[in-house]
């Protein structure tokens, strides 16, 4: 065999084995993945996913602009998203009610703005499925879904969930936004 | 020009006052009324509605139920109104959820000229019974297994001084 033939083809082997160990370590670093994933609709139209947001604790915020007490739980996340960074964390709420169309929530935002309350966080709709993102599948809203940061799910919870201070007279849920923040980012 | 001035401002008033008198009569003017006025969790309701506009051809009622303590909705699916006498509509609703504290409703009207809300997310407080702290009536009016035990006592004594009498 020639020393040049021999040369052509340790490159030609060189090049395979280079290229199939690469392309083994793109699908090893999918398949270590086993967060959770769902697509959801943004307002301006494009599609979004919950893997977009991988790296950072994720806090899905399920509501409907009739329900009060959602409402009062965006006033809350405000809070949380003024408080921690965005390497940290990322908030999505996204819309469960079927009825309510882009311009209902984007209306919805213009009366939070008229109040200096801008929320400025990822917002949208049209979510795959929510059932398995609920303390019960049947639960009510506002529905709060923590996922670390590989997408798995870590914590969920139904009704208002206050930020660091329960207000005078509250009955509900004394679970705090902020110590479940606090103990998701150290981990 | 003075005289067309007032032509085009003479106009432009009809023009004026009829879209006043044709907005305000295309809007449909609703009453509501839910029986019982203060429902109960669970309890069945009846809802009215009665609406002046003649040219209906579908009402609906969007319904949730909340509970103001824990700040937790509900939402129900658009219930659909079945017309009765005149343009009264009407419909037979059960509430389902235990933990409620309150409804709210909005009546959805169908004409020829599209869809239109009134009412929207109009708050209905429930009859809340208090509680009883333990007490229930069960304790009160049942005398049960007392009873029982002082009528077993009283049987026994009864033996036992008829067995010494003999």
């Amino acid at each position: 065999m020639k020393k040049s033939q021999i040369l052509t083809t340790s490159l030609i082997i060189t090049i395979l084995i280079t290229t199939g160990l690469l392309s083994g370590c793109t699908t090893s670093t999918n398949e270590n993945d086993n967060g959770e994933n769902f697509k959801f609709a943004l307002l301006d139209g494009t599609t979004a996913e919950l893997n977009d947001y991988r790296g950072k604790i994720v806090i899905l915020d399920l509501w409907a602009t009739w329900c009060s007490p959602c409402q009062y739980q965006m006033l809350e996340l405000k809070k949380a998203y003024e408080t921690y960074s965005r390497d940290d964390l990322e908030i999505l709420s996204i819309n469960v009610e079927s009825r309510e169309s882009n311009t209902d929530i984007e209306n919805f935002l213009n009366q939070f703005e008229e109040y200096d309350y801008d929320l400025e966080w990822v917002f949208g709709n049209e979510i795959d499925d929510t059932k398995k993102y609920k303390q019960k599948p049947d639960s009510g809203i506002p529905s709060i879904c923590f996922f670390d940061r590989n997408g798995e799910v870590i914590f969920k919870h139904v009704g208002v969930m206050m930020f660091d201070e329960l207000p005078e007279g509250w009955t509900g849920d004394e679970t705090l936004l902020k110590e479940k923040i606090d103990e998701f980012i150290i981990q | 020009m003075k005289h067309k001035n007032n032509k085009i401002l003479a106009i432009f008033a009809v023009a004026l006052i009829g879209f006043i008198v044709f907005s305000t009569s295309s809007m449909a003017d609703v009453t509501v009324d839910i029986i019982p006025v203060k429902p109960s969790p669970e309890e069945t309701i009846e809802i009215t509605a009665k609406i002046t506009d003649e040219n209906v051809t579908a009402v609906y009622v969007e319904l949730q139920e909340c509970n103001g303590n824990t700040g937790i909705c509900y939402s129900q699916e658009n219930i659909t109104m079945t017309g009765m006498i005149g343009n009264e509509f009407t419909s037979s609703i059960t509430l389902t959820h235990d933990d409620a504290t309150y409804l709210q409703y909005t009546i959805i009207v169908q004409t020829d000229q599209g869809w239109a809300e009134y009412n929207k997310d109009t708050k209905v407080d429930y009859e809340i019974s208090a509680p009883n702290n333990g007490n229930t009536d069960d304790d009160n009016n049942t005398p049960g297994f007392e009873f029982v035990a002082l009528a077993l006592s009283i049987m026994f004594i009864s033996l036992i001084l008829y067995r010494r009498k003999r």
